[in-house]
C-alpha cells in the first residue's frame, strides 16, 4: 500500500504552498450574504471574447452590428 | 431541535468547518462556493444525522462525504450554467490564480481530474486513510488506490519533480 513516505520530498514541499484562509464562517446561513458573495464574485472579462487580433474600431463595431441583426424583425412588421 | 442537538451541532462546526472549508476549497479555488458549502453541510447534517451510524464510521468522515457530495453538485450545476452563459464566468485555470502561482501547486492541482484530484487532497492535506477516502468517495478501495498513484504521477509530471525515494 502507498505511504505517505513514497511522497517525493520536493512534492511535498510544494503541496505544503498551499496554504488556505479561512472567512469569518457564520454557522447559520444568510440569503443577504449569499447574494452578497454572488455579486462581488469576479466576472470573466468580456472583452477576453474577441481574439487578441480584434482592432477597437472591430470592437466598438459588434454593439452596432448586434443591434442592426437583433432589430432585424422590427423590418418585416407591417 | 432540542438544546442538546443545538450544542452538539455547535461543537461540531467549530470542530470541523476550518477543515471542511480547507477541502473545499483547495478543491474547487473559489472562496463563495467554499463558503457557501460549509454552511450548507452542517444544515445537511442536521437533516440527515440519523443516517449517521458511530459503529461503522467516523462523525468526520461522514460530514466531509456530505461536504463532498454537495461540491460535486454544486460543480455540475456550475458547469451546466457556464455552457449556457459563459460571460458569466472567469476561467479558474487562468485569471483567478495569481501571476506568481502560475506553474505551482495551485495551477497544478486544477490540471488534474477532478477524481484525482479530491484523492490526493483528502490523502495528502487531510491524513485520511485510503480505507476512509473510498468510504468518502463510495468507490472502492482499488479505485482509491489507482487514482493517488495516478494523481501522484501526474502532480511530479506537471511540477517537473523528480523521484528522490
Amino acid at each position: 500500500m502507498m505511504n505517505r513516505k513514497d511522497i517525493p520530498e520536493e512534492l511535498k514541499q510544494q503541496l505544503n504552498q498551499f496554504e488556505v484562509e479561512v472567512p469569518e464562517i457564520p454557522q447559520k446561513k444568510s440569503f443577504l450574504q449569499r447574494i452578497a458573495n454572488w455579486v462581488h464574485t469576479p466576472a470573466k472579462n468580456p472583452a477576453d471574447m474577441f481574439p487578441k487580433t480584434a482592432t477597437p474600431l472591430a470592437i466598438a463595431c459588434v454593439p452596432v452590428v448586434s443591434l442592426l441583426i437583433l432589430s432585424l424583425p422590427v423590418y418585416f412588421i407591417q | 431541535m432540542n438544546s442538546n442537538e443545538d450544542t452538539n451541532l455547535e461543537d461540531l462546526f467549530t470542530t470541523y468547518h476550518q477543515q471542511i472549508y480547507h477541502f473545499i476549497f483547495r478543491y474547487t479555488q473559489d472562496e463563495n462556493m467554499s463558503y457557501d458549502i460549509v454552511q450548507d453541510t452542517f444544515i445537511k447534517y442536521q437533516k440527515y444525522q440519523a443516517e449517521f451510524d458511530s459503529t461503522k464510521s467516523h462523525i468526520r468522515t461522514f460530514l466531509f462525504r456530505i461536504a463532498y457530495q454537495l461540491t460535486m453538485n454544486k460543480l455540475k450545476r456550475q458547469n451546466k450554467l457556464q455552457k449556457l452563459l459563459p460571460f458569466l464566468y472567469e476561467n479558474k485555470q487562468e485569471s483567478s490564480i495569481p501571476l506568481e502561482d502560475k506553474i505551482t501547486i495551485r495551477a497544478a492541482l486544477l490540471k488534474l481530474p477532478l477524481e484525482q484530484r479530491s484523492v490526493i487532497i483528502f490523502y495528502y492535506y487531510h491524513d485520511f486513510s485510503q480505507k476512509d477516502i473510498a468510504e468518502i468517495l463510495q468507490i472502492p478501495l482499488g479505485t482509491v488506490k489507482s487514482r493517488l498513484h495516478t494523481a501522484l504521477d501526474k502532480l511530479k509530471k506537471i511540477l517537473e519533480v523528480g523521484d528522490d525515494e
